[in-house]
């Protein structure tokens, strides 16, 4: 089965009659989309020159911006049956009213939006209610609803992919250099184009094979904090043989649940409480401590020499975050270092010779 | 907070800020008197007398906040909190944005935010929230000081930013961050969302009432709610005189005279401001006074005003008979003021901060821009694109285009920032202002109306 390529990925699954849902950065409650009977596949970093959408955004726009409504303007954009936009960001809020009122993208788009008061009582419940609403837009759009067991069904199947990837996670952190960090992530980050249970496939494959010998030599171990894994990123540190042994990523480990959720009476709370049990955020009102104090966790725990802390350029919610967290990491006698490029043109060289002085350091 | 510090707080307030405010007056009344007369520039029609009154006003207000620490307690608040609750619980409250504006109007941008630029903060980062860390950080400020936090109250109806931003004043100052959270409205405001909005309101009074040091009487709410909304309603009625042809004011006169309404909503020193500078603007309404002899053109602004280029902006503008009659910005604090109602006080107050315009999507903003169009009879818009301000930029290039064709207005876009003059550049900046007006002279050289 290939299941690495999301153009393979979205023709086997249509021609399993399953509709296509482009989902974009953030945090959304994906078992509705299942349910449903969408395969959610998420736009994060598409490749390719950002011409058509400078038309519409501005110069000081992320990359990540500019590429997503790049995919959507261009002829390369697969046939999908929706788009959905989990509010992360004030630049994709207003991505998501530029497509759906401005250009009048004939994909209908939906918004999603977490709620950042995440400690408030009423929380949960908001939760309930934008996931019923996301519901009932894309079941008109399937021209079918589903049942509370079938959510029930796709949230286990959430359960099992998170339970599976938090496995992968805890087997590089105990055999470090088993895996070179592209490898890893290009199993994690299947997420984002096919279903839970192929995802539960892909990372027992890579775990057996962690199984089978004993794992290479890691120079460094470091924890990767910031968007995502930038692919060239990823390549400098494989050069170097230094690996993530953690990871603290908008796209990956920030959206990964740790821990089961507490038991909840119906699978609407259960996807709610899934969404409310993630990792502190910029994005949300956990405080800086918070975010200090799981930064330190992943550091303690996976025995990491340090923290890199990546972002892409314009990226609001990491920007105001570094220099504070820095300043706690620090503290707690952790070193960092701290590096922004632009999505998919990243200065290499640059990097490389700030990341090599890092590596002295340590 | 003891009795000393109060009595310190009502000494200020009663005795030696009103004298030393009469000082000032007085000193710049003679300044004024000895000053060599010079003629105005003919453009320039007489100046709002209520302008004297305001910069007591303000003025005061940051020299008492330099006392109020030890008085009461003190609530940093964003622009769009629900300043009503704070107001009954005896809060002082001050606006890190106002006080970003202010120093952005007096050329201290920069020099504010380089500490919070040494200490890491990006340069791409909102650079009201670089001036307002800079201030944490050590930067002195124009005003002088600000009284420090004992909390941050923060909703997030007006972006997104403001929540990255006091998360690191909460951690700074070890401060609790209270937060309203007011979700996006893409379409209607739906039950749900309401129902988080009001659940949050309610949460809020017991959250503050421990700092506040006394408990929240209903009673003292609603009259302070109904005050802080004829203070916006008056604020509205202050806009829509520039409806009048000439107008008696212009929009770059009103990002000043907006500052009671944003800083001090809710309190009888900004109704009673309101009222005056009402009554002045009808008076030059019925005499037919000009804010811009000569007015040919009227214009929109959108977004924030480029505050350290208010004064060749003015002057720019002005000179070609461009008068500049409405902006999206100032409306912000009227236009859903209308909602709020004292029988249901915490849910109109959800709908009435959380339908702003920032809040909304872009079909909303470009309906509210044609009315506007419409309304003040405006026939041309600049878009002021800024990094400090996501929300409010992204989206221009569109709204442009559809205001373009669906109005037949001239519009221009121009590329610069709120506070720091790094992102401005003077030449391209105004070729492509000139440009515009000379567009609108050829579409429109009609005789001035004034």
């Amino acid at each position: 089965m290939d299941v690495s390529s999301r153009k393979s990925s979205i023709e086997r699954h249509r021609s399993a009659g399953r509709r296509i849902a482009a989902v974009f950065p953030g945090r959304y409650p994906a078992e509705v989309l299942h349910a449903a009977g969408f395969l959610p596949v998420e736009v994060w970093d598409p490749p390719g020159p950002t011409a058509r959408a400078s038309g519409h955004l501005q110069p000081f726009v992320c990359g990540v911006g500019l590429a997503s409504l790049e995919l959507l303007l261009s002829d390369k954009a697969p046939a999908l049956d929706c788009l959905l936009f989990p509010h992360l960001c004030d630049t994709l809020q207003n991505l998501f009213t530029i497509v759906r009122d401005c250009i009048h993208h004939p994909t209908p788009a939906f918004l999603f939006y977490p709620p950042r008061n995440t400690g408030h009582s009423g929380a949960e419940a908001f939760v309930v209610t934008q996931a019923r609403r996301l519901a009932g837009q894309v079941a008109g759009l399937a021209g079918r609803t589903f049942s509370d067991s079938d959510l029930a069904d796709a949230g286990a199947a959430v359960d099992r992919a998170h339970a599976a990837l938090s496995r992968l996670y805890a087997a590089r952190r105990n055999s470090a250099g088993r895996w070179s960090n592209t490898e890893f992530y290009r199993t994690v980050r299947l997420r984002e184009l096919v279903l839970p249970d192929e995802l539960v496939k892909a990372a027992e494959h890579l775990l057996a094979d962690a199984e089978r010998g004993a794992a290479g030599p890691a120079d460094v171990k470091l924890v990767l904090s910031g968007v995502l894994p930038d692919r060239s990123l990823l390549a400098l540190l494989d050069q170097r043989n230094v690996h993530v042994v953690e990871d603290d990523l908008i796209s990956t480990g920030r959206r990964l649940l740790r821990k089961p959720i507490e038991p909840a009476p119906d699978p609407w709370t259960a996807a709610a409480r899934r969404l409310l049990s993630l990792p502190p955020c910029t994005s949300i009102a956990s405080p800086i401590e918070h975010r200090i104090a799981w930064l330190t966790e992943l550091v303690r725990s996976s025995g990491a020499a340090g923290v890199l802390l990546h972002t892409v350029k314009f990226c609001e919610l990491e920007l105001f975050d570094h220099p504070f967290v820095v300043q706690g990491l620090r503290k707690a006698g952790i070193p960092v270092l701290v590096l922004e490029s632009e999505l998919h043109q990243p200065q290499v060289g640059q990097l490389a010779t700030r990341l090599d002085a890092f590596l002295e350091v340590l | 907070m003891g009795a000393s510090g109060t009595l310190r707080y009502r000494l200020a307030r009663d005795v030696s800020l009103p004298l030393l405010l009469a000082a000032d007056s007085a000193r710049r009344s003679v300044r004024r008197a000895l000053r060599p007369k010079r003629k105005p520039p003919a453009w320039a029609g007489p100046p709002l007398q209520c302008a004297d009154r305001l910069r007591t006003i303000m003025t005061r207000h940051y020299l008492l906040a330099r006392h109020a620490a030890a008085a009461m307690p003190v609530a940093w608040v964003t622009s769009g909190a629900p300043v009503e609750l704070l107001r009954a619980m005896g809060f002082y409250t001050v606006y890190p944005e106002n006080h970003g504006a202010l120093c952005g109007a007096r050329l201290a941008g920069l020099d504010m935010s380089a500490p919070a630029e040494h200490a890491g903060f990006s340069q791409d980062l909102c650079s009201y929230a670089r001036i307002d860390l800079g201030l944490a950080l050590g930067a002195r400020s124009p005003v002088g000081t600000l009284p420090r936090p004992n909390v941050l109250v923060c909703s997030t109806n007006i972006c997104q930013t403001v929540l990255y931003w006091y998360k690191q004043l909460a951690h700074h100052y070890s401060v609790p961050l209270v937060l309203f959270d007011t979700p996006f409205v893409a379409d209607d405001l739906d039950d749900g969302t309401l129902a988080y909005m009001v659940g949050q309101l309610e949460a809020l009074i017991p959250q503050l009432e421990p700092i506040a040091g006394r408990s929240f009487v209903p009673a003292l709410f609603e009259p302070i709610l109904l005050r802080a909304q004829r203070t916006s309603l008056m604020w509205g009625e202050v806009l829509r005189s520039m409806t009048r042809r000439p107008a008696p004011m212009t929009i770059f006169d009103a990002f000043a005279h907006m500052a009671p309404v944003v800083s001090l909503r809710g309190l009888p020193v900004a109704e009673r401001y309101y009222e005056l500078l009402l009554k002045e603007l009808e008076s030059r309404v019925s005499r037919g006074i000009a804010a811009v002899n000569g007015e040919r053109h009227r214009l929109l602004w959108d977004n924030i005003a480029v505050w350290f280029k208010l004064g060749d902006f003015i002057k720019l503008f002005s000179q070609a008979g461009c008068v500049f009659v409405a902006a999206t910005y100032t409306n912000a604090w009227a236009e859903t003021v209308h909602m709020l109602d004292p029988k249901k006080p915490l849910e109109s107050a959800a709908r009435t901060y959380s339908l702003v315009i920032l809040n909304r999507d872009l079909k909303h903003r470009t309906a509210l821009m044609k009315s506007m169009i419409k309304d003040y009879s405006v026939d041309g818009v600049v878009f002021h694109s800024t990094r400090s301000c996501k929300p409010y930029s992204v989206g221009q290039y569109d709204i442009q285009r559809s205001l373009s064709q669906d109005c037949g207005v001239r519009t221009v876009l121009i590329d610069a920032d709120t506070t720091d003059p790094r992102n401005y550049a003077e030449g391209p900046t105004r070729t492509r202002l000139e440009a515009f007006i000379e567009a609108l002279d050829l579409r429109s050289p009609a005789t001035p109306s004034a």
